[in-house]
This record gives C-alpha cells, sequence and structure tokens, in this order.
C-alpha cells in the first residue's frame, strides 16, 4: 500500500500514518499531536472507521488495507466545534482539520480500489510469468511416475526393498525426481501460501514417510551433500495431513544434510496420545538465540548459516513454517552450542522438531 | 346442527343404525392399528433402520455406491486419469476432453467431475474451468469436484483449488483415483457419515431422556416424510445447544433428501 501512496496519485488530505510510519500530505500533524500528547494512542489502539475520539480531544480514524494498518489522526470529527477542549494557544492549529466519517469513508475506499486494481495487476502478471512453470511441474510428475515404473520392475514386496534392490543409477535418478516434484511443490508454497492447504486432508503414516525420505536423502549424488541419516524411535499411528505436510520432514532434513559439519543426522520419532513428535537434530553452525526466534520468517536466515552456504535465500524453513500453520503443526528450533568452531563458525547441536496434534 | 343428524339416525332402523355404527368403528380402529403399529415399529426401530426401510436401494457399501456413480474428466490431456482402472470398478466413466458453458445443466447430472483449468473449454480456453467450477458449485446439488490443474503457481487460480472438493497432481495414480473418489462419497454421499453426524450432534447437545427419544423419533418421522418436518425444527429449536442443532439439521437434511430419492415409494 504505501508504495501507492508514495506515487503521489492517492491525495492525503489529513495526517497518516501506514503501519504508524507517516505519510507526507496536505496538512502535517497538529501542534496538539506533536506538543501534548504524550501516549500516541491513535497509534497504539484498534481504532475505526467511524472515528474515535482520543483524550486530547480530537479524533482518529483506522482501517485495514491489505493487512496495513492506515490511521488518519489530530482530525476534528463528527463532534461539535464548542465541544472540543480550549486550547487558546493552539486554537488556529485546528483550522482545516475536519475530517467527518463519510469523508474518510469515501476516502479509504478510493486507496481501497487502487489497491485492489494493483494486486489484480500482479497477479495477472505473476500468472503470466509463471505458466511455463506449469508444465515442467507436470512433466516432473510424469518423470516421477516413470522412476516408479522402473523402480517396480525390481523384485521385492515393498518399495522399500524394491528401492534397496535398485541398482545405484536408478536410485539416484529416483531421488533426482522426487527432488525435482519437490522443489517444484516448495517453489508453488513461496509463491502461493494458500497452496498449502488446497484439497483434502489424506491419512499419512508419519514414520514411513520418514523413512522414505531418509532413502532417498542419504543416496549420494553428485553437487549435493549428503550425510548418514538415523531414525530412532517407532511410530505406527496414522494422521490426517494435507499433500503438502511432506515438505516440512524434506525441509528439514535437507537443511541438517546440507549445514551439517560433523556425524549423522539424527531424526527421532516420539508418539503420544496427544501428538507426534518429529525431531531432526544435526551437529552444523550455531543459531544465535535472537535469530532462532526470527529463523521461520520470509528470507530470514542465520549469520552462520550465510556463511556456510551464500547461495541460500531463506526460503526452505519459511514454506515449512507456511504448510505447518496449514496443518496446525507446532514448529521449533533449538540450538544448543558446543565449545569449539570449524573455519571460525561456532558450531552448536541444532534440532528442529515438529508436533502433529492427533486429534 | 346436530338436530338434523339425530333425525337422520332416527329415520332409519335399527339395523341400519347398528350397520353404521359398527362400519366407522371398525374404520377408526383400522386407522389407529395402522397408526400405533407404525409408532411401535419406529420407536423399536434405530435411525439407520429407518433410513434402510425407507429406502432400501441405497447402496449400503462404498465399494457397491462405487459401481452406480457416474462421473465426467474434464481435460485436454487423455493420459491424465486412469479412466480404465476405474471404469473396471463398475464407474460410469465420460472422457470429455472439451465442453462448453451451455453444457453446465448436463455436468451438473454428474456425480463426480475431474476438472482441469485451461484448455477444456471452448468459450474460454485459458481460464474456463475455472469459470465452470463456480458455476457448478453455485448450485447445492452440483456434482463433487476433484482439481486436477497444475496451476497451482498461478496466483489468480487460488479459488479454483480452494473451492474445489479435492485436489490431485497429475499424473494420477490408479490407487489413489480410486481411494480419493472412496473418501470424497463417503464424507458427502454416505448415509453412515451423515447418521454419525447427526448421533454425534445429539450426544453432544446434552440433551434430557425425553428430549433425546423425542428428536430421534421426529428424525425416524422426517426421513419417513422425506424431508425435515416443522415439529422436528421445533423441537432443536428449544435445544440449549444451537450449533448442535443446525449439525443436527443439516444432517437429517440430507437423509431425508436421500431417503426421498431411494425411496421405493418415488
Amino acid at each position: 500500500v504505501k508504495p501507492l501512496f508514495d506515487t503521489g496519485a492517492i491525495r492525503v488530505p489529513w495526517p497518516t500514518t501506514i503501519d504508524g510510519t507517516e505519510i507526507r500530505g496536505d496538512q502535517s500533524a497538529p501542534k496538539l499531536c506533536t506538543e501534548l500528547c504524550k501516549t500516541r494512542e491513535c497509534q497504539q489502539r484498534l481504532g475505526t472507521r467511524l472515528g474515535v475520539k482520543c483524550h486530547i480531544g480530537l479524533t482518529y480514524y483506522s482501517a485495514n488495507v491489505a493487512s496495513h494498518k492506515i490511521v488518519v489522526y489530530g482530525v476534528v470529527g463528527g463532534v461539535d466545534r464548542s465541544a472540543l477542549p480550549k486550547y487558546p494557544r493552539l486554537k488556529d492549529d485546528l483550522k482545516g482539520r475536519t475530517a467527518l466519517p463519510s469523508q474518510f469513508q469515501a476516502w479509504i475506499e478510493g486507496v481501497e480500489k487502487l489497491q485492489e486494481i494493483g494486486s489484480q495487476q500482479t497477479k495477472e502478471q505473476m500468472s503470466r510469468a509463471l505458466h511455463p512453470f506449469h508444465d515442467a511441474r507436470n512433466l516432473a510428475g510424469d518423470i516421477l511416475e516413470l522412476t516408479n515404473k522402473l523402480l517396480n520392475s525390481h523384485s521385492g514386496i515393498s518399495s522399500a526393498e524394491r528401492f534397496e534392490s535398485a541398482d545405484e543409477n536408478t536410485k539416484a535418478l529416483v531421488k533426482a525426481a522426487e527432488l525435482l516434484v519437490d522443489t517444484y511443490d516448495l517453489a508453488a508454497i513461496y509463491i502461493s501460501p494458500e497452496s498449502a492447504s488446497f484439497g483434502r486432508k489424506r491419512s499419512l503414516e508419519v514414520y514411513k514417510l520418514v523413512d522414505k525420505l531418509r532413502m532417498i536423502l542419504s543416496l549420494p549424488m553428485e553437487n549435493r551433500p549428503t550425510r548418514k541419516i538415523r531414525i530412532e524411535g517407532r511410530c505406527f499411528a496414522t494422521v490426517d495431513l494435507y499433500d503438502s505436510f511432506k515438505l516440512i520432514p524434506l525441509t528439514l532434513l535437507d537443511n541438517a544434510i546440507k549445514y551439517a559439519t560433523k556425524g549423522d543426522v539424527t531424526v527421532r520419532i516420539d508418539e503420544t496420545a496427544a501428538a507426534i513428535t518429529v525431531e531432526v537434530e544435526s551437529v552444523g553452525p550455531e543459531i544465535e538465540s535472537q535469530e532462532l526466534k526470527e529463523i521461520f520468517e520470509y528470507g530470514k536466515r542465520g549469520r552462520f548459516a550465510k556463511a556456510v552456504d551464500k547461495k541460500g535465500q531463506g526460503l526452505g524453513l519459511y514454506a515449512a513454517s507456511v504448510v505447518a500453520r496449514a496443518n496446525g503443526i507446532r514448529l521449533s528450533a533449538k540450538s544448543t552450542p558446543l565449545q569449539y568452531a570449524v573455519n571460525a563458525i561456532p558450531q552448536a547441536v541444532n534440532r528442529f522438531a515438529f508436533e502433529i496434534p492427533r486429534h | 346442527m346436530i338436530d338434523p343428524i339425530i333425525a337422520f339416525f332416527e329415520r332409519q332402523s335399527w339395523l341400519a343404525n347398528l350397520m353404521y355404527f359398527a362400519g366407522a368403528a371398525v374404520a377408526i380402529a383400522i386407522g389407529a392399528k395402522k397408526r400405533i403399529e407404525s409408532w411401535w415399529t419406529l420407536r423399536n426401530q434405530s435411525l439407520e433402520t429407518s433410513f434402510r426401510n425407507v429406502a432400501p436401494t441405497f447402496p449400503a457399501t462404498i465399494e457397491d455406491m462405487l459401481r452406480g456413480i457416474k462421473v465426467a474428466v474434464v481435460d485436454d490431456e487423455p493420459n491424465a486419469v486412469p479412466v480404465e482402472y476405474l471404469r473396471k470398478l463398475g464407474i460410469q466413466l465420460f472422457e470429455k476432453p472439451s465442453v462448453s458453458f451451455t453444457d453446465i445443466e448436463e455436468l451438473r447430472t454428474y456425480d463426480l467431475v475431474f476438472l482441469d483449468i485451461v484448455g477444456v473449454v471452448d468459450e474460454d480456453p485459458k481460464r474456463g474451468g475455472l469459470k465452470l467450477l463456480e458455476r457448478l458449485k453455485s448450485s447445492p446439488n452440483g456434482p463433487l469436484i476433484i482439481a486436477i490443474s497444475s496451476k497451482r503457481f498461478d496466483p489468480l487460480a487460488t479459488d479454483f483449488f480452494r473451492n474445489a472438493d479435492d485436489v490431485l497432481n497429475k499424473p494420477i495414480s490408479p490407487e489413489l483415483a480410486e481411494t480419493t473418489i472412496k473418501d470424497l462419497l463417503r464424507a458427502n454421499r454416505f448415509p453412515p457419515t451423515f447418521l454419525t453426524m447427526f448421533q454425534t450432534a445429539l450426544d453432544s447437545a446434552h440433551l434430557s431422556k425425553k428430549e433425546h427419544r423425542a428428536a430421534i423419533r421426529l428424525a425416524q418421522r422426517s426421513i419417513v416424510a422425506g424431508r425435515v418436518t416443522t415439529p422436528f425444527v421445533r423441537e432443536v429449536a428449544g435445544w440449549k445447544d444451537q450449533s448442535a442443532a443446525q449439525r443436527a439439521t443439516s444432517a437429517l437434511t440430507w437423509l431425508a433428501k436421500a431417503a426421498s430419492s431411494h425411496s421405493t415409494k418415488s
């Protein structure tokens, strides 16, 4: 929304803030606000489109446009001017500052319409630009299906047995096809977070899925780091989850392998009556406590992780957190420092865990 | 008012009067017997038995149900859905590489539609599937829809996936297609699901024994009538938990409608 105002295409007739930041408009804030107000309640409280009277006696309006809070403050709302408190020294300061609820409503509707037009155009541009991805995703799906058929021609009763009996090239092909499809599905989550909850939830055996990922990700592959993955604990429970769920263990395991500097990656699966907990543990660059709070946000990465892998974009854990929210799963991270460094990067035992409620 | 009636009987012989009264008594007894029998039968019946008695032709299992359903595959890619496999399960399956917006009424007659977005509607090859889904979902009696487009990257297709009953990635394996259809039927078209929903709503409503009995009895009558009757609506209006009342009514509405459409009388 703010860039819309920055273009100057929208007239800003009253003192206005967007998410607490002042917007340049026709009027600056009245001195009553800048000199007498210490609390700035207009910015702290919720406000309404009909206006709220502040402790000084002025009115502020508030509206949410595309998740941004727009506040018009320091105006004289629909009240009798004689009812305003008397500030003789500043009485001229209130001249031309009337903003009735109907005026605010008309103005904010204009902002909303303009924002909607801009948003629709952006979506149309994205839709055109991303069109080739659809065919590519379809082809990736075809490749995966073919590799699975190839795998089924090997001996074994279960898919795990057939995978084990396959030759190294077939295994590598299966791994590449699986990762290719998953990469497209992760990209769909970054682009359209709503896609994490498309469709119906399906019954899924978490242990089986994690074990399949273990088999695939443990395989050595050129240009990709490899680590042995050990699974501790057992769980036979099934839970109803969206298809997107797979991206959570995939991202956590892929990250653990990518950043691990020593030993195996350990997955602990624990089952209680209330929840299934999966913990992925590895030794790698320390994540500082402040970073742990932000690590699941869009584009956020730990500073030591950046030093190890400069190409990362901070999207994997963000996508995992989107998928976790869609599935009602709690995702958490913990980093316990070790008393040594590798290439001047402090090391720690990093544990990423997710908890799937069973009801 | 009563005098002409008395005068009429006085004019008749004692035998004629006896026949009149005996005939009337027999008619009342027969009527009363039927009502008592119906009340007694319902009293000793579960809701499920009532449903089965009214709609004996309703498929008893999901597999039976699968054998009778009509499915359309609206997709320009012929191999997207395992049609031959689904046909072997007894599904009446129709492949439609392209349709027109004028086919909407015909599509409403299907139980389930696999639907793509691009290249399937003559009038709008780019986004026809999206508009088709909107129109099919605008009526409550529309088919179940499985979205099978790969346009998940498209921010303009979000509503298509959100409004579909399920979403599958292509190519769809035979097992997944079968499981998905069964799950959708079980959740949306299978009487035991709605009987359970009704029972769960009743259990969560904290009713007294008397209220519970009344709800069951009135629900049975609604199923026999083929619609939710006014006495049932009045009864649940008195429940403390109106959310449970709403859930019970919506489950019963489905059951009564399904019973009516499969009733031997109809």
